[in-house]
């Protein structure tokens, strides 16, 4: 599949603005068969943009750095990527209890062990076994087939709302509000997942419109569990699909922090600032 | 005890407790036999004259410190300082020498694993719950070799005498440990102040250490054969700013701070008045999450944007590495001894505080009959969490850390309250010189194919009587120390 990338954002501030040093995480992760073209990248005020690939070779920062005054700064980015079909339920399951085997390993538990720690320092992804007490992990079947489970116990617990969290909410208050967005969604996921011990890791990235589908004007996030034999696998709580060519994965962390879109440091007096952006996703072929 | 003849004063040495000037039998220990003779020549008016001149040139040189409890507004205070200097034969200061550079060839092998392979976890010598559980593990350093592979390039490790006479490192310190400049200048204060002494014992030189820092930081440079080395500060309100400042002097560097460097292309640049200037390596003396406000607490105007980029780019390098601190936390310290023989295959050469694992029956027995004696500590909380001090706690508390140790015996450790030795004092405002409670820090370099430890290192004194804390911040002082 062919698609053309749009990210523009708009950020006017209360007063003016000397220089500034931002970075995006809004390109295509370059990995499993995924090509992007070296972006297009422009902004209202005058400055130097590089892209920087030291956090991962695969994960592509593009760095902003300006010395101009301006008040508002408009950024457009486009590029265009391809992404290999895929059926995301042709993959190969290993039998149960040789998976099992593999899941109580000490070596997979300590390499996993990152992302099956539910630790209290990062509050976002946090909650402990009693308050996810009420989603119910299947005892047989194999390990996608328990994730897909549990998958649906938060979908139908959330109602997708718009509006009623920011990008600081933590996986408690999801909890109580039962409401919020794809980034509430995979939160509370993540902390439910990590309580039954399994690896998952908080993913960001855009998706292909379509009819019924949430989150798509704006960058989207999912899940991506690790099951043996198989690597790391997608699965989308918000709207209860498996990851297919649809999605266009940008990065993965521990939670949200680590896959923001836009992080930066502006010179200025005022801490107030609106912000907007949009993203748009076109498909070529 | 006391004896009439020592310092012509009333000096008392409590039993049970190590003096290191003289022994149980009131014999002065051999190696302070030269300062002994020398004193016997002074009285107490003299004292207090090596006293003055000593806190006069700590303030013509400006020798400072900043507590921040005192005034927010970060006024400094000189940095109290005792004219008699600690003595360290030089046989028992090659053990702590050997000592220190084992533990921290054996910490950096340790960072080295949990930042790649995790063995140490996987063979179960270590519990992932301890590692995990630390706000210090860093997941950006992940995978990330450090140039040279070394991590803890400047360690400190605090090290006491116990009332049996032997040294015990009580803790390691390898997130940039401070201190290193207070030794430098209580050396030159008390060559002006002993001169003929000085002259006589022949300490070990410590002038170098400087030179030392230098070439360790150019040794793990990106590839340059004259890099461009930085000391990176917080600024003039940081409490231990007279260090950065010194350090940066002696060693000929520029002292600079966040807002003087800039990142453009994964490539950090000085400002100067010459334009832009690369940086190949910093000393920073800036905590992790202030290096960089766009990969860790955004609000952070110390650091500069951009440069974990450019230290993960392999362009510049951090002295020490990002994520050292998982290392020198207390509940990693209880398993120091497995680490060292497990990366290194030999004993430890410098003792831990022995420690009792609840998880063994004997040890649990030994625990819930003497807690009342002993330091509880769980293993998977770190920072100085959940430390229960015995001798502290109510019938009620001691009963209720029984119960919680009962529950999870594997959760528990437990060692026994050291006591540390003390050293003669001079006492200002009594004008007598007293027995009190002193530490030593040693500072161990570590560079590609270089180990250093400065002979001597800091000898921290608490000054207030009976007090163990001997912290700066807590009224603590410093003495010279000379290794002869």
């Amino acid at each position: 599949m062919q698609y053309k990338l749009e990210y523009s954002a708009t950020n006017i501030y209360a007063q003016h603005v000397y220089g500034a040093y931002m970075k995006f995480l809004i390109h295509p992760y370059a990995a499993f068969g995924v090509q992007a073209s070296f972006p297009y990248f422009q902004t209202s005020a005058e400055g130097a943009w590089w892209i920087s690939n030291s956090r991962k070779q695969e994960v592509s920062e593009i760095f902003f750095k300006t010395d101009v005054r301006f008040d508002w700064l408009d950024i457009f980015y486009s590029t265009d990527v391809f992404v290999p079909e895929i059926n995301p339920f042709e993959r190969e399951w290993l039998p149960v209890l040789k998976e099992k085997s593999i899941l109580n390993s000490t070596d997979w538990i300590i390499d996993n062990y990152k992302y099956i720690h539910s630790a209290k320092i990062r509050p976002k992804t946090f909650l402990t076994f009693e308050q996810v007490t009420e989603f119910v992990m299947p005892n047989k079947g194999n390990l996608i087939d328990k994730i897909i489970a549990l998958r649906d116990q938060v979908h139908a617990y959330l109602e997708f709302v718009s509006g009623v969290t920011t990008t600081q909410t933590i996986a408690s208050e999801v909890l109580q509000l039962k409401k919020g967005v794809c980034q509430d969604f995979v939160h509370l996921f993540l902390a439910v997942l990590r309580n039954n011990g399994i690896a998952a890791r908080y993913t960001s990235g855009y998706l292909n419109q379509g009819e019924n589908i949430r989150g798509a004007s704006q960058l989207h996030a999912w899940v991506e569990c690790h099951i043996p034999n198989v690597g790391w696998v997608g699965i989308d709580p918000s709207n209860k699909l498996l990851v297919d060519h649809n999605y266009v994965k940008i990065c993965h962390g521990y939670d949200y922090d680590d896959c923001m879109p836009l992080r930066g440091v502006v010179n200025t007096f005022s801490q107030d600032q609106s912000s907007n952006y949009q993203v748009k996703v076109q498909q070529i072929q | 005890m006391k004896n009439q003849n020592l310092f012509n004063s009333n000096y008392a040495v409590k039993k049970g407790i190590y003096d290191e000037y003289v022994s149980e039998e009131w014999k002065v220990r051999a190696h302070y036999d030269l300062l002994s003779q020398q004193f016997s020549e002074y009285n107490n008016a003299d004292y207090c004259k090596f006293n003055e001149e000593a806190k006069i040139v700590f303030f013509n040189e400006g020798i400072t410190f900043a507590v921040y409890s005192d005034n927010p507004l970060g006024s400094e205070k000189i940095f109290p300082f005792d004219f008699i200097p600690r003595i360290i034969d030089h046989k028992e200061w090659s053990k702590i020498e050997k000592g220190a550079i084992q533990r921290n060839r054996a910490i950096n092998e340790f960072l080295k694993d949990l930042y790649h392979d995790k063995k140490i976890l996987k063979d179960g010598i270590v519990p992932k719950e301890l590692i995990y559980s630390s706000i210090n593990m860093s997941p950006v350093m992940e995978g990330f070799m450090p140039k040279g592979g070394i991590y803890n390039h400047i360690s400190g490790t605090d090290i006491i005498r116990h009332s049996d006479g032997e040294y015990y490192v009580l803790e390691d310190n390898v997130r940039c440990p401070s201190g290193v400049s207070y030794v430098l200048a209580n050396r030159n204060t008390l060559k002006k102040t002993f001169p003929k002494l000085f002259s006589k014992c022949q300490p070990q030189p410590i002038i170098d250490y400087p030179e030392k820092l230098l070439t360790m930081l150019q040794s793990v440079s990106p590839g340059i054969s004259a890099p461009n080395c930085v000391v990176l500060t917080p600024g003039m309100y940081n409490s231990a700013y007279f260090e950065h400042s010194f350090l940066a002097q002696s060693m000929g560097v520029e002292l600079v701070e966040g807002r003087d460097l800039f990142v453009k292309n994964d490539v950090v640049y000085m400002k100067t008045i010459h334009g832009p200037e690369r940086v190949h390596v910093i000393y920073r003396r800036i905590d992790d999450p202030y290096l960089d406000p766009l990969m860790f607490n955004p609000d952070s105007v110390l650091g500069t944007p951009g440069l974990m980029s450019a230290y993960l780019a392999g362009n510049v390098t951090l002295v020490n590495a990002p994520g050292t601190g998982v290392a020198d936390d207390k509940a990693v310290y209880a398993y120091m001894p497995e680490i060292i023989k497990y990366y290194l295959g030999e004993e430890q050469i410098l003792k831990n505080v022995p420690t009792y694992r609840c998880g063994e029956d004997d040890d649990f027995k030994y625990v819930l009959e003497n807690i009342d004696k002993l330091v509880v500590k769980p293993v998977d909380e770190s920072g100085g969490y959940g430390i229960s001090i015995g001798n502290t706690l109510s019938k009620e508390q001691i009963e209720e850390v029984k119960k919680s140790i009962k529950e999870n015996r594997r959760k528990y450790i437990a060692q026994p309250i050291m006591s540390l030795s003390v050293h003669p004092t001079f006492i200002e405002g009594e004008d007598i010189i007293e027995p009190r409670h002193i530490d030593l820090r040693t500072f161990c370099l570590l560079g590609k194919n270089t180990e250093y430890v400065l002979p001597g290192g800091l000898t921290r004194v608490a000054l207030k009587r009976g007090n163990l804390i001997v912290n700066s911040s807590q009224g603590g002082g410093s003495k010279d120390t000379w290794v002869i």
